[in-house]
């Protein structure tokens, strides 16, 4: 369908205000598909090079743009399950020791322990937690202020405050599935049995890492009531 | 090919019109989406995003490198600031949906996103990342010249129609496709990244993807029996996703595949929706495919909702 005369004129009157303090109707016409074109160029080329970001020309883009891609937020990355889905279930534990020696423990939200409905709103918390703080690559910045937070949240008498607060990882691998062997089973050994083995359930949670132990200072806790 | 040709193409593409219809649908689809995004952010958004909150302004900033669009640095660190800034968000995300200032809330709920992101980048999936780049093309869009309150202030704000021609130019005018496009655009540009992100990974080769994917026990909402426990189905799952994703970005554009193409994406994500707990994730992927049915379709589609509840689209005609 072409563009109507009253359609152009609507479109005008939209822009109007805008383009008015830079152009006039009569330009703006004028530019309207080359400035459109221009943007949409310029938007794509960026998606491009932010997303297949393995050459150096792309990686230089990027520098360059970045400031303003990143400000507008429209820094994007789809790469869900990809490109291998992760292989280990983990979770947080913080150990917090108090003045007197005593000590709490304080877990993140356990999604597989939560009810059908409970599980919804606590989503949030398995992405901060499971997918990113606590992995050492890009969580590790968060961890003194996760501490902090997990100290804060702990603090039960005034008299009696968190001096320190350690952040553990515990995490367990996803058994391997059971794939049926290429080769022929050895001398002795029945075909059917290797073909289909057992699938295992998920184990406990049986590797631990200690991430982060934060003294806790007296500014820390401020905000609590 | 002449670049004469070309830039036929090209402007063919972009440049023809269109009705306001699969825009203003999928508008009020993406507001209920924001509307449900912001209650279930608001019962912990002093945790995510306040004074005390598990993260620091500061810390995001030195992860970040790079300054980002926050309205809540404004007022930094400041709790009483942040419930209204999730008020004004709530109002811009139902003005959003009913189509009341339409541009100006698409433009208010693209600023809070953009905020929440750089506030806390580390809450966000991919979802919600898509969200965010949909808000600000869509703000380009005239998604408020149908289905919605302006529209209706502004037919009533003219004189009568004195004939069924006149009437027919009131309805829904039509629009310049280029937003549209990249909306469009976007939703193909996400399958099209992650197909690719996949392709090369060893699980999505050898078609044990899905049985990692299945057996993340913070992700599974409703365990299904037998799919996940045999290799040949989580085999056949892990390909067939490569499949429709593949398909998500080229058959989608192709009018005689198109509707299989979507039937498919909608079990495939209603599937996933069902197994794993990723709420609003696959309904905003669900609710974009509005965006590539036909207007005469969709116009059918909605005249028959209109049927039953005869309140609703008081601007749709037949």
């Amino acid at each position: 369908m072409a563009p109507s005369e009253e359609n152009q004129k609507v479109r005008k009157s939209n822009f109007q205000f805008f383009t008015s303090l830079l152009v006039t109707e009569k330009e703006w016409a004028r530019v309207r598909k080359p400035v459109i074109s221009a943007f949409i160029l310029f938007h794509g080329m960026l998606n491009f090079c932010y997303m297949f970001n393995h050459h150096p020309y792309t990686q230089a883009l990027n520098y360059f743009f970045h400031n303003y891609y990143f400000f507008l937020g429209l820094d994007q990355d789809f790469g869900v399950f990809a490109p291998v889905p992760r292989n280990s279930n983990p979770h947080l534990v913080a150990v917090v020791r108090y003045k007197d020696g005593t000590t709490r423990i304080w877990n993140s939200p356990r999604m597989e322990r939560l009810g059908f409905l409970e599980k919804i709103p606590k989503e949030r918390y398995r992405k901060f937690f499971d997918d990113n703080c606590v992995w050492d690559n890009r969580g590790a910045v968060t961890w003194p202020d996760i501490a902090r937070y997990v100290a804060r949240a702990s603090m039960v008498e005034k008299s009696n405050p968190p001096e320190t607060v350690s952040l553990i990882r515990f995490s367990s691998r996803i058994p391997p599935p059971p794939m049926p062997d290429d080769l022929p089973p050895p001398q002795g050994q029945d075909r059917q049995k290797q073909e289909k083995p057992k699938w295992e359930a998920n184990p406990p949670h049986y590797e631990s890492k200690l991430l982060i132990t934060l003294k806790i200072h007296p500014q820390d806790l401020e905000g609590v009531k | 090919m002449s670049i004469k040709t070309l830039f036929k193409l090209w402007d063919e593409f972009w440049f023809t019109e269109t009705s306001p219809l699969a825009v203003a649908v999928f508008r009020i689809l993406m507001g209920i989406i924001m509307i449900l995004f912001v209650l279930l952010l608001t019962q912990d958004m002093l945790v995510w995003f306040g004074q005390y909150g598990l993260i620091s302004n500061q810390t995001e900033r030195n992860f970040a490198q790079v300054v980002g669009l926050n309205i809540l640095n404004l007022a930094r660190d400041n709790d009483t600031f942040l419930l209204a800034f999730f008020v004004i968000f709530f109002a811009a995300s139902l003005c959003m949906t009913i189509g009341y200032k339409t541009r100006l809330a698409v433009l208010v709920v693209f600023l809070c996103l953009n905020s929440l992101y750089h506030r806390n980048a580390f809450l966000f999936n991919s979802g919600d990342t898509y969200m965010r780049v949909m808000s600000f093309w869509l703000f380009f869009a005239a998604s408020g010249n149908a289905l919605s309150i302006d529209h209706l202030l502004k037919l009533k704000s003219k004189r009568a129609p004195e004939s069924p021609e006149e009437a027919e130019k009131f309805n829904y005018k039509s629009v310049s496709k280029w937003p549209m496009r990249l909306l469009q655009l976007q939703l193909a540009l996400v399958y099209f990244h992650t197909f690719v992100a996949k392709f090369w990974g060893d699980t999505w080769v050898n078609g044990t993807s899905v049985y990692y994917s299945s057996r993340i026990e913070d992700l599974v909402r409703v365990k299904l029996p037998y799919v996940f426990d045999n290799l040949w189905t989580c085999q056949l799952l892990t390909w067939g996703t490569l499949v429709i994703e593949l398909a998500l970005f080229t058959l989608i554009w192709i009018k005689e595949f198109r509707y299989y193409v979507i039937a498919l994406a909608i079990v495939f994500h209603l599937t996933i929706d069902l197994h794993m707990n990723i709420p609003l994730f696959e309904w905003i992927m669900m609710f974009s495919y509005v965006l590539f049915i036909d207007n005469q379709d969709l116009q059918k589609g909605l005249l028959k909702i209109k049927q039953k509840f005869p309140t609703l689209f008081p601007t749709l005609k037949d």
